[in-house]
């Protein structure tokens, strides 16, 4: 609004919101060093902003026991030109800042157990929504935004409802979710979030090559993505879990008040208190 | 004042848009069509599942003709919903043009019937205000409201698409068996039992029952009769059951620390211009969020990311 000279958005130009996964406890026992893996993100980053002066990109981390907006592109001053050197400092430091303050909050949050703990990814992607849907406000004409993940922790089933209630929103405003996964298990919820979005799902075999996956396949637009064939997933398991053992089931029941999953027939649903008429038990 | 290009074509406009958002919101649930012509009620479409059936027949010839008449329309739909299992709420909404009922014997024995079946009747009229059609929504616990133009009607139809409050006497509580089914292999080629066409089965869903083909969720297996659905579909569901605490509205202080930026989207919160500074905070988490990030967090989001972003003692 405030521009000298009228920019002229066309379809090429992209908004990248990053949501990377600051886990210690994931990073501790990674393949890759948490040093390597930022160098690599901050010079795709870099390079996603030299490929048009247009691009905008921000990196929102997703720590244990918070998350915060670290890096945005539009913050770099009116110049315009992204310096390079400047981007990989300002980014490096705000990230140690975030990852020190976050250990500070779970050191003494002492609800945070051991090594299995879940980063809080439902956080950080209600953010990156929030962030886009200004981006949105501002105009017709704006950047086509999409949102990469970097996760390497496993999900926490404690943030399934809310990660599915982002991806629904994502879905109505037709932002695909992109995800690289940097750790060694895949993730249900991103699969699910990268198909229902018709995102991209990935999980590179070579950690040391990372910034090479990241360039070839989530540094192109939306536009030119028409034209590439990427990588694509076989079969998302849209399975669901039991809330009794958190089993996957095939065939399970549900109660038709709150549509809890069980394995087996109760009496009584667990969730919601309601009594159950056996009628329908022997019907279907 | 009218409807341009004419009442038929924008109720079917509307209803079409009704539909695909009443999907959206319940994943689950069942819709049928029925029409009203010449004193006597048709079936328009069966009771599905699938919102293409029912939006090819909106798209299709309608025509209108003759008086309308609420009794023989409730006779139909009555017969219909008697079908359906106990645990399902059973509702009815009226598109209604007409300024009169034209009825064969005593509406009010119709109504009661309604009544005693637990149909939840709602009417959406388009001329003025009838009696009624008052009436039978005040019996059946349903809404009744007239709309002024094209924009006030299409808003009013969107109201009835979230589910409304359920009342726990009218549908039993039950567990229903329900299958989970995964894609197929590759290379299985099979007939699925939709189309009877044939498919490879990675294009379609595997019955874990029955094991035959179907193409698309949530769908009815038509050989063993199990109810098969994918666990996004139900938890598309899930933000009506846990919603998202509404925001109170601060002003914001001098010398307070914190609250300058929106922390949903960054924007500063703090007007230059010296206009009000109101914005809201959750009362959970207490982060500030514009007016902007509020709106969307309530309707479309339902998710605070404040408290989303912090690792409460029940995580």
């Amino acid at each position: 609004m405030t521009s000298a000279h009228s920019k002229l958005y066309s379809d090429d130009v992209s908004l990248v919101v990053v949501v990377v996964d600051t886990n210690p406890f994931f990073w501790a026992g990674a393949a890759l060093p948490f040093a390597d893996f930022l160098s690599h993100l901050i010079h795709f980053v870099n390079s996603l902003l030299l490929l048009s002066n247009l691009n905008h990109v921000v990196i929102i981390a997703a720590g244990v026991s918070s998350c915060a907006y670290v890096f945005d592109s539009g913050n770099a001053g009116a110049s315009g030109a992204a310096d390079v050197a400047e981007t990989l400092g300002k980014a490096s430091r705000k990230m140690e800042e975030f990852i020190k303050q976050d250990a500070r909050e779970t050191a003494s949050n002492g609800t945070v157990a051991d090594g299995g703990a879940a980063s809080l990814f439902s956080g950080a992607l209600s953010l990156a929504l929030c962030y886009i849907q200004r981006i949105f406000r501002s105009g017709t004409r704006h950047p086509q935004p999409r949102i990469l993940c970097l996760q390497g922790s496993p999900d926490g089933p404690e943030q399934y409802v809310a990660v599915m209630n982002s991806i629904f929103s994502a879905q109505r405003s037709m932002v695909p979710i992109d995800t690289c996964i940097v750790g060694t298990q895949d993730s249900a919820f991103l699969q699910q979030a990268s198909y229902i979005t018709g995102g991209v799902y990935m999980k590179p075999q070579e950690l040391s090559g990372l910034f090479q996956y990241l360039a070839a396949v989530f540094a192109t637009d939306l536009h030119s993505r028409t034209f590439l064939r990427l990588p694509k997933t076989l079969g998302v398991d849209f399975r669901a879990s039991c809330f009794c053992h958190k089993k996957t089931i095939d065939m399970g029941y549900v109660c038709s008040v709150c549509l809890s999953i069980f394995c087996k027939y109760h009496k009584k649903c667990s969730t919601c208190g309601c009594q159950n008429s056996a009628v329908s038990a022997c019907r279907i | 004042m009218d409807y341009r290009p004419s009442r038929m074509a924008v109720v079917a406009k509307c209803a079409e848009a009704f539909i695909r958002e009443f999907f959206d919101q319940n994943p689950l649930s069942h819709v049928g069509l029925v029409t009203i012509k010449d004193g006597i009620s048709h079936r328009l479409t069966e009771i599905g599942g699938s919102p293409e059936s029912q939006i090819n027949a909106l798209m299709g010839k309608l025509e209108c003709s003759g008086d309308s008449s609420l009794q023989n329309a409730l006779e139909l739909v009555n017969g219909y919903l008697n079908q359906i299992p106990s645990y399902g709420h059973k509702e009815v909404l009226f598109l209604y043009s007409a300024l009169n009922t034209c009825d064969p014997g005593d509406i009010m024995e119709t109504i009661e019937k309604c009544k005693k079946s637990k149909v939840r009747c709602s009417v959406i009229g388009l001329a003025a205000e009838i009696f009624i059609c008052k009436h039978l929504c005040e019996e059946t616990g349903g809404s009744y409201t007239v709309a002024l133009d094209e924009s006030h009607f299409k808003e009013l139809l969107l109201e009835h698409a979230p589910p409304p409050p359920a009342i726990a006497e009218y549908a039993a509580a039950n567990l229903i068996k329900m299958g989970f089914p995964q894609r197929g292999a590759e290379d299985l080629i099979s007939i699925c039992s939709c189309h009877k066409k044939i498919k490879s089965g990675a294009e379609g869903y595997i019955c874990p029952r029955c094991k035959v083909n179907v193409c698309e969720l949530p769908t009815e297996c038509r050989t063993c009769g199990l109810t098969l659905v994918s666990s996004p579909h139900l938890a598309r569901s899930y933000h009506h059951l846990f919603p998202v605490a509404p925001f109170d509205e601060v002003t914001f202080k001098l010398g307070q620390k914190g609250g300058q930026n929106c922390f949903g989207c960054q924007q500063s919160l703090i007007n230059t211009g010296g206009q009000s500074n109101i914005h809201v905070r959750c009362p959970k988490c207490n982060h500030h969020f514009c007016f902007d990030c509020d709106i969307y967090i309530h309707e479309s989001l339902h998710n605070c990311p404040g408290c989303e972003s912090q690792r409460s003692s029940s995580r």
